[in-house]
């Protein structure tokens, strides 16, 4: 805004850790300046933080990273390999992914994942939607319209993951959720209403040993911060969001935390304490587990929402959903 | 429940399904059926005016017969901002008042006395409103109780407290401190105007007036001998608040801040009997009696992108336009939440007065890197960045963290924080020390 004076001070600027390096980025959530060296360290570092304090691993444990080529998953698979030699997890690392049968997008990010598996020197397994239910997305779409395929995909990848890890022997997946993700869906779930979701959406680890368990590393690493070191380090990643835009509603709270943020860069760490004071013990353990009457897979309820799912698509789906009006039927299969 | 169906069943189908005779009809009040309706404010729930009111009275009457901490025949004191709402409810309160007075009416009386409360924060605003409150309040001939906001500077919470010690922010050695000192004799009105504009950024300044008022109308409660404050929050501010005080970190007080019936100072109980209004119901309301107010403040674009409290209310506004039932999930959802109290302290904070988790003295510097000694040593020790935390945030809630960091000083200026502050830092310090 103003002419000369900040633009000296800007020349002359360090990095306001080591106060030596040329600064590149501002850090949303400490608002130091920092050079490309010292950001490697603390990015890597406060996710090595995170997962100490967190408690997340066990020695020798074997540990799926879900993997969709995109570059959360990407610098996830890529920090995870790093710290498990750096810190010594001695953790057995795989990559898994989903196949969704999504035409033109899911072909070339697999692909990013295939080369990343390469790199990383990690096994990798892939299953899809069209072997595990008979259906892929672009055919689920065709079907049942434009309408909630968020959703109906959400649930069907929760159990894909699930399956794909047991396929693999692995009990414990990671996910790459991030701050943002996380900020978003404390205030999506406040918005909807479901205070279950609510009072476990910031847990770091969901589930329990009796079954598979999902960590998110990145709960406090900023997006931007990704985006950043996936550029600074040339990471290979698939850039393009997937083809079936997300509902409108969770577009809202998008528009949202960005405006929230241009007040407060902090806000998404903010919006995490304020989501973690209304998290409650006892929502993480879901109450009894069954396994599914249709499909034998463990299951809250005596079908499982996947099931629940595929036999409306079976039937004609976009009957099944509008006559129910009331749509609480299916509020369950948000994720 | 009602409520869930409506936010996800937003899908664009539901208004073309609709045959198209059943729009154009002429929709009759759903209570009485036999007049046209001429509200619909709750969109599925039309009523004519006659039933509209009732409504409301029934609505408002229900909240204070759930109030259980309020005892009969005591005295209530009134939160008058002068909105819209408060406005409203102020008649609403009176007219419930003076028809349980009524001995027909065949009820016990449940209060008293009632009062009107306003807080003049002219100093701030540059504006003053007190006496178009006294106009408003002038006709229900009940007493009316004025405190200029920067008041809060020389009052005590504590009953036998002569001992008026006074609270400097300044920096030292480049970091803030806050020290305890005797009181200077500051000027109330000039230690209230620099300590509101040593905080930079409008979304804390925000948060200073929201604690500092709420605190002000429970002293007046307290000292004036009214056991029950009365504020007139619409469903629609507690959603807003919901939002807003989530992303302002202030997720840990929630339970306490929306709660309908709450207690933050000792012996004054507060009630928010419009919790289950909507704004736009208080609005009608005073369209119908013609009853004036004093008007919202209007703020541009720039303004409002820098405070979360105006951001969340445009945000729950759009939302509420296009899924009507939006405030009562958001209300509900909240009223669900609680806190697990192991996760606290048993000391309060000392600005806002609300609880403070365990963990927030840390949370921030333990979920991040601000320091790195050797870049190749990755056997660094990370509890040492706990050194450099705040003194002061073990006294204080996150949001109050929030709010303190932001106080930005130029050089050897000090400001004050006000009396209360220093009285609840030293019980602490007392507390911890013995
Ligand atoms: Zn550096
Ligand atoms: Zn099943
Ligand atoms: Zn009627
Ligand atoms: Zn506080």
């Amino acid at each position: 805004m103003s002419n000369v004076k900040p633009n000296i001070k800007r020349q002359k600027r360090v990095c306001d850790i080591c106060k030596v390096g040329k600064p590149v980025i501002k850090r949303p959530k400490t608002g130091q300046m920092v050079c490309k060296e010292c950001f490697y360290f603390v990015f890597e570092e406060e996710i090595h933080q995170t997962i100490i304090q967190g408690n997340l691993f066990k020695e020798n444990e074997r540990v799926a990273i879900g993997a969709s080529g995109g570059k959360d998953s990407t610098v996830l698979a890529y920090v995870m390999n790093l710290l498990n030699k750096r810190h010594n997890y001695h953790l057995d690392l795989v990559l898994l992914s989903i196949d969704e049968g999504i035409t033109g997008y899911r072909d070339d990010s697999l692909e990013t994942v295939k080369r990343n598996a390469r790199q990383y020197n990690l096994p990798l397994k892939i299953v899809s939607y069209k072997e595990l239910y008979g259906w892929s997305m672009d055919e689920i779409v065709k079907e049942a319209g434009n309408k909630n395929n968020c959703t109906f995909c959400g649930v069907l990848r929760r159990q894909a993951l699930d399956r794909g890890a047991v396929m693999l022997g692995a009990k414990h997946i990671l996910t790459g959720h991030n701050a943002d993700d996380i900020a978003e869906t404390v205030l999506m779930n406040i918005l909807r209403g479901d205070v279950p979701r609510l009072q476990r959406c910031t847990f770091i680890t969901t589930g329990n040993d009796s079954m598979i368990k999902r960590s998110k590393p990145f709960k406090y690493t900023y997006e931007k911060e990704i985006v950043m070191y996936a550029h600074y380090k040339k990471l290979d990643y698939f850039s393009t969001e997937c083809i079936y835009a997300p509902n409108a509603f969770r577009g809202n709270a998008r528009v949202f935390l960005k405006d929230l943020e241009k007040v407060r860069s902090t806000a998404i760490m903010d919006i995490i304490y304020s989501g973690e004071s209304y998290e409650n013990k006892s929502s993480n353990t879901l109450p009894s587990m069954k396994t599914c009457e249709r499909c034998g897979y463990m299951s809250s309820n005596k079908i499982c929402k996947a099931c629940i799912l595929l036999e409306g698509l079976n039937k004609g789906l976009p009957r099944y959903l509008i006559k129910k009006k009331t749509l609480i039927n299916y509020n369950f299969l948000f994720i | 429940m009602d409520s869930n169906k409506k936010i996800n069943c937003r899908s664009d189908s539901s208004s073309e399904d609709l045959p198209a005779e059943k729009k154009k009809k002429i929709i009759n009040c759903l209570k009485c059926k036999a007049k046209p309706h001429n509200v619909n404010i709750r969109k599925n729930y039309p009523l004519c005016k006659e039933c509209f009111l009732s409504f409301m009275q029934h609505k408002f009457r229900t909240n204070i017969g759930q109030a259980k901490k309020v005892k009969k025949g005591v005295n209530v004191l009134i939160a008058l901002s002068g909105g819209n709402c408060s406005r409203a409810l102020l008649d609403i309160f009176y007219k419930y008042h003076k028809g349980a007075e009524n001995p027909k009416s065949g009820k016990i009386q449940r209060f008293k006395d009632i009062a009107v409360a306003y807080i003049d924060d002219s100093i701030i605003t540059g504006e003053s409103h007190v006496q178009k409150i006294k106009e408003i309040v002038t006709p229900y001939d009940i007493p009316l109780l004025i405190r200029p906001i920067e008041d809060i500077f020389s009052i005590s919470l504590d009953d036998n407290n002569d001992n008026y010690k006074i609270i400097t922010v300044k920096n030292k050695d480049g970091k803030k401190e806050l020290e305890i000192s005797q009181n200077t004799n500051i000027d109330n009105k000039t230690a209230m105007k620099e300590l509101y504009e040593s905080i930079p950024l409008l979304a804390d300044k925000e948060c200073l007036i929201n604690n500092i008022r709420l605190v002000l109308l429970n002293y007046m409660a307290k000292i004036s001998k009214y056991p029950v404050l009365c504020l007139g929050d619409s469903s629609t501010k507690v959603a807003i608040d919901v939002i807003s005080n989530t992303c302002k970190g202030r997720g840990s007080s929630l339970p306490e801040d929306i709660a309908s019936e709450t207690e933050l100072l000792k012996d004054v109980v507060i009630i928010k009997p419009g919790k289950t209004l909507l704004k736009e119901e208080f609005i009608q309301y005073n369209e119908y009696f013609d009853l004036d107010y004093i008007p919202e403040k209007q703020y541009n674009s720039s303004e409002i992108a820098k405070s979360i409290d105006l951001i969340s209310a445009g945000f729950i506004s759009d939302l509420q336009e296009n899924f009507p039932s939006t405030v009562t999930t958001v209300v509900s959802t909240a009223n669900k939440i609680t806190v697990e109290e192991e996760n606290y302290s048993s000391y309060h904070c000392s600005l806002c007065l609300c609880p403070i988790r365990k963990d927030s003295e840390k949370w921030l510097a333990s979920n991040s890197i601000t320091e790195v000694k050797d870049r190749t040593d990755y056997n660094y020790d990370h509890t040492e960045v706990y050194k450099n935390i705040p003194k002061y945030y073990q006294y204080l809630c996150f949001n109050c963290h929030i709010l303190i960091d932001s106080i930005n000083l130029q050089e050897n200026q000090t400001v004050y924080l006000p009396y209360y502050v220093a009285e609840k830092i030293n019980k602490y310090i007392s507390a911890s020390s013995s």
